[in-house]
């Protein structure tokens, strides 16, 4: 019954919106701010096609209610591209094949993108077990493995040469 | 589906939480990670019509060791536990459970406190603070008290906290020399359930086991230690064939219901095949640990 | 699923059976009952809302009682549907006397269906033993204080009244106070308060069930 009145940076900017207390984040990233690129793919919080970063952490918007989201940082995958350029994960996801239909796309790149903030070096192993919680029904995982691991190299490539300049 | 329709309320301090409790009686939740509310939430399995958002009590959020305790806030994320080194140098049985809740997103969420206060049969914690002979802090309107963790889980999603009490700390007490712990999880997938699991702890001299506590996770409505098995390796040499019987002795204290996940038997049997692996890895941990 | 087992009471067969026929008795009894009528001869038709950890349900059903081979056993056929689920199930009881005791032994078949079956299936089995053996252990304090009373009328109710305040449910201290005062208004005899545990305990699965 309570509505509030909330206001949180959303991909850089501020916003503020009147929601019900029972909206869901990923129904208010949705609906209320026009951001498709989170997808809503079960019921049971089991997917992750609803990744976002939420205060630096990749979390499940799905079972999160927007409420809950009142003065934190919110990171859609709208923001991951900078002007217009691709970022090392969407262009390995590219260049190795990372997706078909596309759906869990999104859920993966937050994940692997928050996966590579804390580890930079992934092996194999974590690689698989960083992106645990977001499901695949097309690619069978193993292109998206490659597209973060070439996309893992790009970034400490891209940092190697930025620390010579 | 969207959940029914619920008051909000989000207080600063723990003071504001316990008394907005008190006043909203019965029909108020604590919202903590959500992620076992939220999901019944959107079902309308549970519809209930507050909720007190306890995620700003942000000073529940810490892990320390102190006074010879290792002392956790209610509000520690699962994700923290997996990263701290503390943990992963000197509470393996700890780092080895953090690290099977749910999948690493819900971590990142999920807290310590609501994992324990939840109370499901089928959450990773239970069995593991049963394992470590843990203490339970909480809060209530009549001040605080201490909750030993062999009296804390009454029955299936039920504790001996009072409604109007909440979780605040954990406080595992710190394994001497000659200690070893593991936990080990077999489930369908990642970030399932458990079929079953078992956690261990034990303290070793030489090859004797002068110590140990078994904690067996959903393969009973309620979380439960598996004692017979405790009984018969305490104190004792240990070998294969007495850890083999340990085994079996906590097949047989269980009490699976059959489900998705598999049948009595198969339950029964996973538990014996658990325990035994979990007092292995212990043993092993506890010899190398020896000092 | 199944769901069967036995119990012991502490009162004689003849009073156990007896007691099945009151559905004061039992509306009182049931956890979160908001309302249990007879329809018609052996026929009841209730409301239950019933609370498992967070999880709670409403659910309307009728119970019917046919098979009746007093005082020996009887069949409960049930049917009871919620927003949750619906489930449909057959309970055998049997009731074995001995003097002062008698054993209740009870199996039932249940089909349950809707959300709760798919989304709660783990939780379906230990759920209703739990239920189960809250409903069984709040009738048997009861009922073995009626039964030690060892009078009629006002008194009994009095110690009932008085046990059922003392004993609390883990999760429904309210109920069983509820008894006491549903037992204590009617002037109930101890027989009926046992029988009603057996409903009480198919009902409870049903309800458990949703």
């Amino acid at each position: 019954m309570s509505k509030h009145t909330i206001t949180l940076t959303v991909n850089g900017e501020e916003v503020s919106r009147e929601v019900e207390a029972r909206m869901l984040l990923v129904h208010f990233i949705r609906e209320h701010l026009d951001l498709t690129g989170t997808h809503i793919g079960c019921d049971t919080t089991s997917c992750g096609a609803c990744t976002v970063s939420m205060n630096g952490a990749a979390v499940k918007s799905c079972t999160v209610f927007a409420v809950q989201a009142n003065g934190a940082t919110l990171e859609t995958i709208e923001s991951v591209a900078t002007n217009g350029d691709l970022h090392p994960l969407q262009e390995g996801f590219w260049e190795k094949h990372g997706l078909q239909c596309g759906y869990c796309t999104p859920g993966m790149i937050m994940s692997a993108r928050h996966l590579l903030e804390k580890n930079n070096n992934p092996t194999e192993e974590e690689i698989r077990w960083g992106i645990s919680g977001n499901l695949c029904r097309c690619t069978g995982y193993n292109k998206i493995v490659e597209a973060i691991q070439y996309a893992a190299e790009k970034l400490q490539q891209e940092t190697a040469e930025e620390a010579t300049q | 589906m969207i959940p029914a329709q619920f008051d909000y309320h989000s207080p600063g301090s723990l003071e504001e939480a316990l008394s907005l409790l008190e006043q909203l009686g019965d029909e108020a939740k604590i919202l903590a990670g959500g992620h076992s509310l939220i999901p019944a939430m959107r079902f309308r399995l549970a519809m209930p019509e507050n909720l007190v958002d306890i995620n700003g009590l942000t000073d529940l959020d810490y892990i320390r060791e102190a006074d010879g305790w290792l002392a956790i806030g209610a509000l520690t994320r699962e994700s923290a536990l997996e990263e701290s080194q503390l943990v992963q140098d000197r509470y393996p049985l700890l780092a080895d459970t953090a690290e099977v809740i749910a999948d690493p997103l819900v971590r990142n969420l999920a807290t310590v406190g609501g994992n324990l206060a939840h109370a499901d049969p089928a959450n990773d914690h239970p069995a593991t603070m049963l394992a470590y002979g843990a203490e339970i802090a909480v809060q209530g309107p009549g001040g605080a008290r201490t909750i030993l963790i062999d009296e804390f889980f009454t029955g299936l999603f039920e504790t001996s906290m009072a409604a109007n009490e909440i979780l605040t700390e954990i406080r595992i007490p710190e394994p001497g020399a000659g200690s070893g712990g593991a936990y080990l999880k077999v489930e369908r997938k990642v970030g399932d359930y458990a079929i079953s699991a078992a956690a261990v702890q034990l303290t070793m001299d030489g090859d004797t086991c002068t110590g140990i506590r078994i904690g067996l996770t959903n393969v009973s409505p309620s979380p439960i230690r598996a004692t017979e098995a405790e009984k018969v390796l305490t104190g004792q040499v240990l070998n294969e064939e007495l850890i083999e019987v340990a085994g079996q002795a906590a097949s047989d204290q269980s009490d699976p219901s059959p489900d998705l996940r598999g049948s009595v038997e198969y339950k029964r049997d996973l538990t014996r095949v658990v325990t035994k692996r979990a007092i292995a890895k212990a043993v092993e941990r506890a010899k190398g640990a020896a000092s | 699923m199944k769901v069967a087992g036995s119990y012991t009471f502490e009162a004689p067969q003849k009073t156990v059976w007896e007691a099945l026929q009151n559905p004061t008795v039992l509306s009182s009894v049931l956890p979160g009952c908001d309302r249990l009528e007879e329809v018609g001869e052996n026929q009841f038709e209730g409301e239950l809302n019933i609370k498992v950890g967070p999880v709670q349900g409403k659910f309307k059903g009728r119970v019917e009682m046919c098979d009746l081979n007093e005082p020996n056993s009887f069949t409960l056929k049930i049917d009871g549907q919620g927003s949750t689920g619906f489930v449909k199930a057959t309970a055998k009881v049997e009731l074995e006397g001995t003097g002062e005791s008698t054993v209740m032994n009870y199996d039932s078949d249940a089909q349950v269906g809707g959300r709760i079956a798919s989304v709660g299936q783990r939780l379906l089995d230990s759920s209703a033993k739990a239920i189960v053996q809250q409903s069984l252990q709040g009738m048997h304090e009861l009922t073995k204080v009626v039964s030690q009373s060892g009078t009629e009328g006002g008194e009994a109710s009095a110690a009932v009244a008085e046990a059922a305040v003392d004993f609390e449910a883990p999760t429904q201290a309210e109920f069983a106070a509820k008894v006491a005062k549903e037992v204590a208004k009617d002037v109930v005899p101890r027989p009926l308060v046992i029988g009603g545990l057996i409903i009480v305990v198919l009902i409870a699965l049903y309800l458990l069930l949703f």
